[in-house]
């Protein structure tokens, strides 16, 4: 057997990917081994897929409304086919820059399917049936997470759908049941709603966007139901129906609904099958990998980042947690304070909406006296003028200490902006330092700058 | 007043030391006597006191360090005002004639009283140290470059730094991680001392091991009685053990030797070292000249020696010297134990508990006598069987005749 690597990352998604880029900057023999593409769920059938099919409809929108502006302009026809051939371009670019990356960076990407073998050496099961036998110092294993099915629903690929299915769609449906309003299944419904699908959305939580902040959740589904998306909320799917046509949906509360295909989204369960992890001492709990926000589990060679350790299932955190697992390998550093950074969430509807930190409730909880500001968009210069003066920021403090504890914006651009909070929050700026701060004028960012003032009493533009 | 912390001498032979851990964090306020770190030597881990009431500012020497000998591990503040101290506000206020009042505030804690090095630290950290009147000068800081964060001030526990906490992860390497095979838990600094003293002492030294019963009866009736005696002064059992051991060293000086590198050293009083177990683990401090010393003189020893191991201020010369400790487990009902040898010495004997058994009289009629198992360890590079066992013999007769430890 060759000379051991220093690090096998399992998993080629935005936290194995991004771990072995570090890994190879830090001089760690990296190997990666992929069982399919590279950049994982997010760059293939996740986030940047899903961004450009909104921006298809955000555009659309955009010129629906033109006539507002003052354009004179005729209802747009829809090339569906290349909607969706768009967005695959997109990963694939994508897609090809990461094997270049990983290619410049000098890791070696093995193609297959990985597994722990019982002496914790790993199983490369390869596309050609070959297998081949790695062995490493480190291991992190980052491989992501799957849709959950619903026992009454269960995926085919053609009447129900995973958002895998939702993102190849052959034709536009006419009608779409989302079960689930988290973020997938928002950003579907407003897909192909705003494309001309009659879609109807059903959530089992009492609010749609269920972990954002209730302000941002009732705003968002009115929104919604105004622009003409069918919303249940605190009701689950009691039985279902799939016929050749369409599928029938009974609802608890004994509703019945019909739609030519049905979306389930109802949240994402850990790849941690067929792993081999048992030859590990990686403890698996609810079918996730149990690790710290530095990637460490209870088996000292072996690390998990992502979402094979759950949520949130953030690309984002994935690749945070990826980077600080190899900065703590490369150091040698045992354990150390494993604080988990601020991570914001974003959702890429229409009205977009972005929070980090703590939601009002959480910042309730703490049973400690907090201040709220919230600043509407409507009362914002830029936000009139470019035709989008829907929506809010709000920000949460500690009353005490003056420490930014939580903030939620929705309306345009609403995940752009989220990062002014984001690191504010990092840097530990206080409220004065967010007052003192020259916010140019005229922007959707003096918001934020008013909601900080609104808070402590003093906004000046409402 | 800034003030070095240094590595104390804490043996005649000790050229450096190892410091295992900090018992306060920089900026925490501390009283004399109160322990501030744990310096290893090569004889045990020790305790060093503060000397007088302060706060720390600066833990500078990492732990695992070793260090040696007054080389400073770091630096604590004992509250007397000095030039430097006086003239930094005075700088910062001059700034903040020329800047809004908001601000002045900040620039105001961001110029360290302590030195001229300037302190990087997040707004919330330096308006909760502002606040909680903590010295942000030293304390030591996680975030990037050092920069102080909320989190890192000694009240971090009970404040602040809430969103990350906000977020759920699960962090089983913070806490014990269990696994199918157990649970692992990192082993503390003290803990690898021992360990590591424990295995070598039982590696170094051919330990062999001899074991009698004496008979107590006497010795117990003599201990109530002189107990009802005088309320005011209270006899253990362990006392008279530590006494008895004490005069058997003082007939038998040949045995109060131990093995060094350059050779078997003898010993000039006869100390007697006792097995005292504390929430921190079990220490052994050594009681002088046992064999020359009154069984109150003796109890008053002990009983100050005690106290001083329960609450962690047993200095390194507390617990250096004699070759024998006395490690007496009869409160846990146990008949015979076999100790391992305390690095540096020669000799342990381990107590059992006091059984009432049935033994044959001369005439074979069974009398009920109140025994006391004992199991010496001793080391084989030092003393021979027949010496051990005579010595043994001596402790025996003592306990078996108290009168002898009270006279």
């Amino acid at each position: 057997m060759a000379e051991p690597y220093d690090l096998l990352v399992i998993g080629g998604g935005p936290g194995g990917y991004v771990a072995a880029l570090r890994a190879a900057q830090l001089k760690l023999r990296t190997v990666l081994v992929e069982r399919e593409h590279l950049g994982g769920i997010c760059l293939n059938w996740g986030c940047i897929p899903t961004k450009s099919l909104l921006h298809t409809a955000d555009t659309l929108r955009r010129i629906r409304h033109a006539s507002d502006l003052g354009l004179a302009v005729a209802e747009p026809a829809i090339d569906f086919a290349r909607v969706m051939q768009r967005s695959r371009e997109v990963a694939q670019r994508l897609n090809k820059g990461v094997t270049h990356l990983l290619r410049k960076a000098g890791v070696t990407v093995i193609d297959g399917a990985a597994g722990f073998a019982p002496d914790r050496s790993v199983q490369v099961m390869q596309p050609d049936g070959k297998t081949q036998r790695l062995q490493a110092r480190h291991l992190i294993v980052a491989t992501g997470a799957h849709p959950r099915a619903l026992p009454q629903l269960p995926f085919d690929g053609d009447r129900v759908w995973s958002y895998r299915d939702a993102l190849a769609a052959r034709s536009l449906p006419a009608s779409l049941l989302v079960i689930g309003a988290g973020a997938i299944g928002m950003e579907f419904a407003s897909f192909y709603a705003t494309l001309g699908t009659k879609v109807t959305l059903v959530e089992a939580l009492p609010r749609v966007l269920p972990a954002s902040d209730a302000d941002v959740s009732a705003f968002v589904a009115k929104a919604i139901a105004r622009g003409g998306i069918t919303v249940r909320t605190g009701v689950r799917v009691q039985s279902a129906e799939v016929r050749k046509d369409r599928v029938l949906v009974e609802l608890a509360n004994g509703e019945s609904l019909q739609a030519e295909r049905v979306l389930v989204a109802v949240g994402l369960a850990g790849n941690t099958e067929g792993l081999g992890l048992e030859h590990t001492r990686v403890r698996v709990k609810g079918g996730l990998i149990q690790a710290d926000a530095q990637g460490a589990t209870s088996d000292p060679t072996v690390h998990a980042i992502g979402d094979v350790t759950g949520g949130p299932m953030l690309a984002h955190r994935a690749s945070h947690q990826g980077l600080a697992c190899v900065e703590r390998i490369a150091s040698g550093a045992k354990d150390g304070p494993a604080h988990a950074p601020l991570i914001p969430s974003c959702v890429y509807s229409h009205p977009q909406s972005a929070g980090v930190g703590l939601n009002e409730d959480e910042a309730k909880s703490r049973g400690r006296p907090i201040r709220v500001g919230r600043f509407p968009l409507d009362a914002s210069g830029k936000a009139i003028a470019i035709g989008e003066a829907s929506g809010f920021v709000k920000t949460i403090f500690d009353e005490a200490s003056g420490e930014l504890l939580g903030a939620h914006i929705v309306g345009p651009d609403a995940p752009e902006l989220i990062h002014g909070f984001t690191l504010a929050a990092t840097l530990e700026t206080t409220e004065a330092e967010l007052m003192e701060t020259v916010f140019a004028h005229p922007t959707l960012s003096e918001s934020l700058h008013e909601s900080v003032l609104a808070a402590f009493g003093r906004p000046l533009h409402i | 007043m800034r003030r070095e912390l240094v590595v104390p001498k804490l043996g005649l032979t000790m050229t450096e030391g190892t410091l295992l851990e900090w018992l306060v964090k920089p900026g925490e306020r501390f009283k004399a006597e109160q322990g501030l770190f744990v310096i290893e030597s090569e004889k045990a881990a020790v305790e060093v006191p503060a000397e007088a009431d302060g706060v720390l500012l600066e833990a500078s020497a990492a732990v695992g360090a070793t260090l040696a000998l007054g080389s400073p591990v770091g630096y604590w503040d004992d509250g007397a005002a000095n030039e430097a101290a006086t003239a930094a506000p005075m700088a910062a206020a001059r700034e903040s004639e020329a800047t809004a009042p908001a601000f002045a505030a900040l620039v105001a804690t961001s110029a360290p009283a302590h030195s001229g090095i300037r302190q990087f630290a997040t707004p919330l950290a330096r308006r909760l140290a502002r606040e909680q009147g903590v010295d942000l000068h030293g304390v030591q800081g996680s975030g990037p470059r050092g920069r102080i964060r909320a989190r890192d001030l000694p009240s971090a526990a009970t404040s602040a730094a809430t969103m990350a906490v906000a977020t759920p992860v699960s962090a089983p390497a913070a806490s014990p991680a269990s696994t199918a095979a157990g649970t692992l838990r990192p082993a503390t600094p003290t803990e690898q001392t021992i360990a590591r003293r424990l295995v070598a002492s039982k590696q170094e030294i051919p330990h062999f091991y001899l074991s009698v019963e004496a008979d107590v009866s006497a010795l117990m009736t003599l201990r109530v009685q002189l107990n009802e005696a005088n309320p005011q002064q209270r006899f253990t059992l362990n006392h008279f053990i530590v006494a008895a051991v004490g005069r058997a060293i003082a007939q038998m000086p040949e045995v109060n030797c131990v093995w060094t590198a350059e050779g078997i050293l003898s010993l000039p009083t006869a100390d007697v070292g006792m097995a005292v177990h504390t929430g921190r683990g079990l220490t052994a401090p050594v009681l002088r000249d046992v064999g020359n010393k009154r069984l109150s003189e003796i109890a008053r020893d002990a009983a100050a020696a005690g106290v001083k191991a329960q609450a962690g201020r047993l200095s390194m010369a507390d617990m250096s010297g004699g070759a024998i400790t006395v490690s007496n487990a009869g409160m846990h009902d146990v008949t015979y134990m076999a100790s391992i040898i305390n690095p540096g010495q020669s000799m342990i004997l381990g107590i059992g508990s006091v059984r009432g058994v049935f033994r044959p009289d001369a005439d074979d009629r069974p009398v009920l006598r109140r025994e006391l198992g004992m199991v010496l360890s001793a080391d084989h590079r030092v003393l021979d069987g027949v010496t051990a066992l005579k010595f043994l013999k001596c402790i025996v007769q003592a306990l078996e005749r108290p009168l002898s430890l009270v006279a």
